[in-house]
């Protein structure tokens, strides 16, 4: 299919009726002809089941091996919007009309040249953002990997915690400033694959909060009519019930067998931000699990990361609250913000594990990282260091926190189960 | 637009803007025009004082004379504004023939010492204003200004702008020979059979190279224009010459100028290697005006397959962006400083227009309930509290005495209150209302009594937590403590000249808890707005113009009520003078205030969004304070005559009094400060008395709220409401006179009272007559368990007999049927007493 494996031609032709511009001084064509919706009428994106049939990135071991322009999808974290990119509309090469919308470089071999009017009508902006897989995915919710688990991806980098590489993507029109950070988005686009780092040229974007690997749908198209009918059958009133309690004993396995602790671990893991109040965030709390014995901590992650898609478990101790960088960053000297450990992918089960904790001093970082997490943990922001104040990103993450026992880093919704977890010997 | 049309239009630009600055003369009030030529003299003084830059209101253009000028002010402005970087050279060359046409030789003399290149025109004070976000490439070469905060400034670099070229192989000199973004040769040596190309030298100290300075200044959003969860944005601004140094990071700043394009290399590498690209792209030169007009002179020179470029914004115009700045009547210089400004668009305005004059239901105007509702909108209740909190955000006009001395127009708010009242969440909501006040020197703070450690707690089996440091952790607002917006005040001559009115507001909770040395600076912080600090024999002074808004716990951790005001907190009185408002917040039992407490949280949890959602929203209010700002209220006579009266009552009525210090002149400037700022939030020019009453009210609540709960028993008792408190007493007196006059708390008083008036319909209800006798040995039967000596059956004895007097004689809820069978006043024990009838027995707090 041409729409797949050529889709600038596709574009290019589609631009075809309005080389009459070429011709009359002064006019230009319109910004947006149609393309997108040739491609998702086309592609019959209507019904979300269809974007299976297009390749994905993060389902292809190597990205070396995906033909440059060509379109693909790919499902990422929005880790730090950059400054908006100018370039010029319409070319005219030979003739004939071209774009430089979805375009890195001109076309190989043409002698394409900015139209003569190049007033500025002709310019136009694209957003720019720097996208990386979801951070903290399970085994089994990332697709098929190479031998090595990871992929190849040439110069790009990979952010902490991620699995595959980083891409950054080029968003058009409507789309263009439509993105937050820390969103979870899966780009439908042309992607470019040269000397720098990857790029991928946004033709359809859709919005994947709290993504699932089993249900890849936005909530729109995800409606509860769908939902009852496919589910409906499969599962009855008894099929879900010894589902959850399927659920129950995996958790309880490593929580010692307590059964209570093991429905509050599950309650975390379906509990959701219903509504706002002013800068609070309504419904979601974090769960405090104490009296560990040595070792069941890991345990418990692994039970958890079978049940959930994407879970962290990040160690909390002097050392680690010092030298790692938790809260992303902003560097004004490259003018960009440097990841942490706390930037997430909404839906992201977070186990913070103190059991390790000794004493020791706290620095300025230390302490930032403190605050970090207590923002996270508790009122649901992700604090973005920008030097002299911070910016919140709304940020929703069930946390989980292991202690020794209450302590500074939750906030005020906790569930304290003290001594409720008897760890069995052997 | 076509070559010719393009010429004509710049000529034409040319000559009407000349015409303009030769004939502007300022319009004075009465509709006439001042006889001075504004900008011939502006001119006059920019040479005088070596510099090169013209300033210009747009203002002014719009009051241009049609009389006199030939062309259309309207048409010009609209050129100037919508093709600024077509025009620009055009607008500027004006300024030298206008110089050239000044009869004065030695003007001409200093003038032609100059670089006739190198007069610019800078516009300001335009009507609207962009935000970073918006700028698109529809605004290109547009003029436009824009508001934000510096991160980054480059070191100012020379910029060549046109060279003179040796050929280093017949040392022929080629002059004239303009530079285009980068470094430009002679494509061709021009001497006969030399043919040199490449060899060649600049030489830069020729009279005929020059020179200009350039810097580049990477701006960001200002933290409140930042749409929810998003990234603040940046952009890189170039300016030149007169403009450089005119910030530095951290500033927050207003620019004129004109969005360019200009090529962008570090898109075009890998994330990886962005850091160090734009590193180097902050170096490089880059040149504007090869953007200028057509856009994209540059792209030829590129002359690369990659086509991408970024925005960048060309600078002409700097200032200090006066977003929360009350500039006193000190009146700056026109033409360096503009005056207010206050950048809305048409629609906001009507809207918050539509909102001061919003009415209740009894058709009072009632903005300051509507926007005091919309203060920390978590919070459900306290709205005299949130109506202090406003004034303070809002202010009082800054004033300085003939002498120069400064006189405060910040409000100061101290709010005293049992813990779980909401203080911190009023501080927590203001320092995130005020991102300004909150975070400027927390880095400071961050360096120095940081002291937070992992430490094992004995008493909990050796487990291990997270011990904050001092101030830092315990409350996240406490690291906002010590967050003065203070600057260095070097010399300390010009500082009023070169510094914005920082008008922080500084959240200080658990203020009792401070070192004694802090309280003391503190004094001075807040009625001076310095701090003086005397180090390594160095004297400096640290402006501190903001207010103070503190959380005071008291002193036995719960408020009593029993107790005056200056004794529940450990505040001297010179402190507690300075504070223009003090709100008691009590953690009362009050079944109507709990109900509706619970109502509003559990309201919060349903998701029922317009129980919650304030009227008025979170940006709206901070853009009406911005707005509320500009206002500066005159003190109406009428208002003048009420606010005397309102201080003579202040002074007469010892029941206002509070503390320790009693009434003194500070009230009553704090009630001016407060009336001014109540003018304020009307959008009123006028103080009017409605709006001194409106203060007057609020500081006799604030000072009021706490002897509402306490409640005088005894023998003055009888006489018409004197409830005031005896703050001067001595202890002596005060212990004699204990025998006879008994305090009870408001709640202790309902509570007995209750128990009273139950057990009166009980036995009305079983058919039995009840004297006064009677009731009280019921109640001391009732309460015999609970006491343990003599004198305590005695003193509370004493007490019920003083609460059901109140109650038969104040608050008129129990009736006298019968009256005392000897008839002798002294002996009421034989009065037969009955319930009111109109008295629920559950609702006797309504009396």
């Amino acid at each position: 299919m041409r729409e797949i494996s050529r889709p600038l031609e596709v574009i290019d032709e589609l631009l075809e009726p309005f080389s009459a511009c070429l011709s009359v001084p002064g006019a230009l064509p319109p910004r947006e002809w149609r393309e997108k919706a040739h491609f998702l009428r086309t592609l019959k994106l209507e019904d979300e089941d269809n974007f299976q049939d297009i390749p994905c990135l993060n389902e292809t071991d190597t990205w070396l091996d995906v033909p440059s322009q060509s379109l693909v999808r790919y499902r990422c974290m929005v880790q730090d919007v950059l400054e908006p990119e100018v370039y010029p509309l319409f070319l005219q090469s030979t003739g004939a009309l071209v774009t430089m919308k979805y375009r890195e470089a001109l076309p190989t071999g043409s002698h394409a040249k900015p139209l003569s009017t190049l007033e500025t009508g002709n310019w136009a902006t694209r957003g720019i953002y720097l996208c990386v897989p979801l951070p903290g995915e399970s085994s089994w919710a990332i697709p098929r990997r190479g031998p090595n688990g990871a992929s190849e991806c040439g110069p790009g980098t990979s952010a902490p915690n991620t699995v595959g590489c980083s891409c950054l993507v080029k968003l058009y029109d409507v789309d263009e400033e439509s993105l937050k950070v820390c969103e979870t988005v899966e780009v439908l686009g042309v992607f470019h694959m040269g000397a720098g780092a990857p790029r991928l040229h946004g033709l359809h974007v859709r919005k994947l909060p709290f993504f699932h690997p089993m249900l890849p749908y936005s909530p729109r198209w995800l409606s509860e009519g769908r939902l009852l009918c496919t589910f409906q059958r499969r599962f009855s009133g008894f099929a879900v019930r010894s589902l959850r309690d399927l659920a129950i004993q995996i958790l309880q396995e490593p929580l010692g067998g307590d059964q209570l602790a093991a429905e509050y671990v599950l309650a975390l893991l379906v509990a959701r931000v219903y509504g706002n109040d002013g800068s609070r965030a309504l419904g979601r709390w974090s769960l405090n699990l104490s009296h560990w014995q040595e070792g069941s901590v890991d345990l418990l992650v692994r039970a958890l990361a079978k049940l959930h898609p994407r879970v962290l478990h990040l160690p909390v101790t002097p050392e680690t609250l010092k030298q790692r960088r938790w809260t992303p960053q902003k560097d004004f000297d490259a003018n960009r913000l440097r990841s942490g450990l706390l930037q997430l992918a909404p839906g992201t089960l977070l186990v913070f594990d103190e059991t390790q904790m000794d004493t020791g001093p706290l620095d300025a970082a230390g302490l930032r990282a403190v605050q970090g997490i207590r923002g996270l943990a508790s009122e649901q922001m992700l604090l973005v260091d920008f030097f002299n104040y911070e910016v919140q990103v709304p940020l929703e993450t069930p946390a989980k926190l292991m202690p020794s026992r209450p302590t500074s880093l939750a906030g005020k919704l906790f569930v304290h189960l003290p001594r409720r977890v008897h760890l069995q010997s052997g | 637009m076509d070559p010719h049309t393009r010429s004509h239009l710049v000529q034409r630009v040319q000559k009407y803007f000349l015409e303009f600055l030769q004939t502007f003369k300022r319009p004075t009030e009465d509709g006439g025009r001042e006889d001075d030529l504004y900008y011939v003299s502006q001119a006059k003084a920019m040479v005088r004082e070596n510099k090169k830059t013209l300033y210009v209101k747009m203002g002014h253009l719009e009051q241009a004379d049609r009389d006199v000028v030939s062309f259309e002010p309207e048409d010009l402005i609209a050129v100037i504004h919508s093709k600024y970087m077509v025009v620009r050279d055009a607008v500027n060359a004006a300024l030298p023939q206008l110089l050239s046409n000044l009869e004065d030789p030695d003007l001409q003399a200093e003038v032609e010492k100059m670089d006739e290149l190198k007069f610019t025109v800078a516009f300001y004070d335009l009507a609207t204003y962009s935000g970073i976000r918006d700028l698109r490439t529809e605004k290109l070469g547009r003029l436009v200004t824009i508001c934000g905060t510096v991160t980054r400034t480059t070191d100012i670099k020379p910029e060549l702008l046109v060279a003179t070229w040796k050929c280093n192989e017949c040392r022929r000199e080629i002059s004239g020979v303009s530079q285009e973004f980068k470094v430009t040769t002679p494509p061709k040596c021009p001497t006969k059979n030399c043919g040199n190309t490449t060899n060649w030298s600049l030489l830069a100290e020729s009279r005929s190279t020059r020179w200009g300075d350039w810097q580049r200044v990477r701006l960001q959003e200002n933290e409140h224009e930042v749409p929810a969860g998003s990234m603040p944005q940046t952009m890189d601004v170039i300016v030149r010459d007169d403009c450089t140094e005119k910030c530095k990071a951290g500033d927050k700043i207003q620019i004129t100028g004109s969005l360019i394009v200009v090529p962008d290399v570090p898109t075009l590498m890998s994330p990886g290697e962005l850091k160090a690209t734009v590193r180097r792209s902050l170096n490089t030169r880059s040149d504007p005006s090869y953007a200028a007009g057509e856009g994209i002179r540059g792209l030829k020179s590129v002359g690369n397959r990659d086509l991408t470029y970024k925005l960048a914004f060309f600078g002409t115009y700097i200032d200090e962006d006066s977003d929360w700045a009350s500039r006193g009547s000190e009146e700056k210089s026109e033409n360096i400083r503009s005056e207010e400004k206050m950048y809305l668009s048409q629609v906001d305005k009507e809207r918050f227009e539509q909102i001061s004059e919003h009415v209740n239901v009894s058709g009072k105007r009632d903005c300051l309930d509507l926007l005091a509702r919309a203060v920390a909108p978590s919070i459900s209740g306290y709205l005299e509290v949130k109506k202090g909190i406003l004034l303070m955000l809002v202010g009082g006009v800054k004033k300085s005495t003939m002498e120069g001395i400064q006189l405060r127009g910040d409000v100061n708010v101290c709010l005293l209150g049992d813990p779980a009242t909401g203080k911190s969440e009023m501080l927590r909501w203001v320092s995130k209302f005020l991102p300004r006040a909150v975070f400027t020197s927390g880095k400071s703070s961050t360096a120095a009594g940081l002291t937070a450690s992992v430490v094992k707690d004995n008493d909990l089996d050796n487990e291990r937590l997270i011990e904050p440091g001092a101030l830092m952790l315990a409350e996240p607002q406490m690291q906002r403590c010590w967050c003065f917006d203070t600057r260095y005040d070097g010399g300390g001559v010009e500082s009023e000249d070169t510094m914005p009115d920082d008008n922080g507001v500084c959240c200080i909770d658990e203020f009792e808890l401070m070192d004694i040395k802090d309280m003391v600076a503190i004094h001075e912080a807040m009625e001076q707005q310095t701090i003086t600090l005397s180090k390594a024999g160095i004297q400096a002074t640290l402006n501190a113009r903001c207010s103070i808004l503190a959380s005071v716990l008291p002193k036995n951790t719960y408020y009593q009520a029993t107790l005056p005001l200056h004794k529940n907190c450990e505040l001297s009185p010179p402190i507690m003078s300075r504070f223009d408002l003090f709100f008691v917040m009590q953690d009362i039992r009050d079944e109507t205030q709990d109900l509706t407490v619970a109502k509003h949280i559990v309201a919060s949890h349903r998701r029922k969004d317009d129980e919650v959602a304030p009227p008025v929203s979170h940006l709206d209010l901070q853009r009406y304070i911005r707005l509320a700002r500009t206002f500066k209220p005159k003190i109406s006579p009428e208002g003048s005559a009420l606010l005397v009266k309102c201080y003579k009552k202040l002074r007469e009525d010892r029941s206002y009094t509070r503390g320790g210090a009693g009434v003194t002149v500070r009230q009553l400037e704090s009630l001016i400060r407060l009336s001014e700022a109540i003018a304020r939030v009307y959008l009123s020019e006028w103080v009017r008395p409605e709006h001194v009453k409106e203060a007057f009210e609020l500081q006799i609540s604030s000072l009021r709220q706490s002897e509402r709960e306490s409640i005088d028993l005894g023998a003055e008792d009888l006489a018409p409401t004197k409830r005031g408190r005896e703050d001067e007493e001595e202890p002596r007196e005060a212990e004699r006179k204990a025998v006879k006059r008994v305090r009870i708390t408001h709640p202790e008083y309902m509570r007995m009272g209750q128990m009273l008036l139950r057990h009166l319909v009980d036995q009305a209800a079983a058919g039995q007559v009840v004297t006064e006798g009677d009731l009280i040995t019921w109640y001391m039967e009732q309460v015999e368990p609970e006491l343990v000596t003599e004198e305590q059956l005695f003193q509370r004895q004493h007490l019920v007999q003083l609460v059901v007097s109140r109650m038969i004689d104040k608050d008129r809820v129990i009736l006298v049927t019968e009256p005392a069978k000897e008839g002798d006043p002294l002996q009421p024990e034989g009065r037969v007493l009955e319930k009111h009838p109109n008295v629920p027995v559950d609702s006797l707090d309504r009396i």
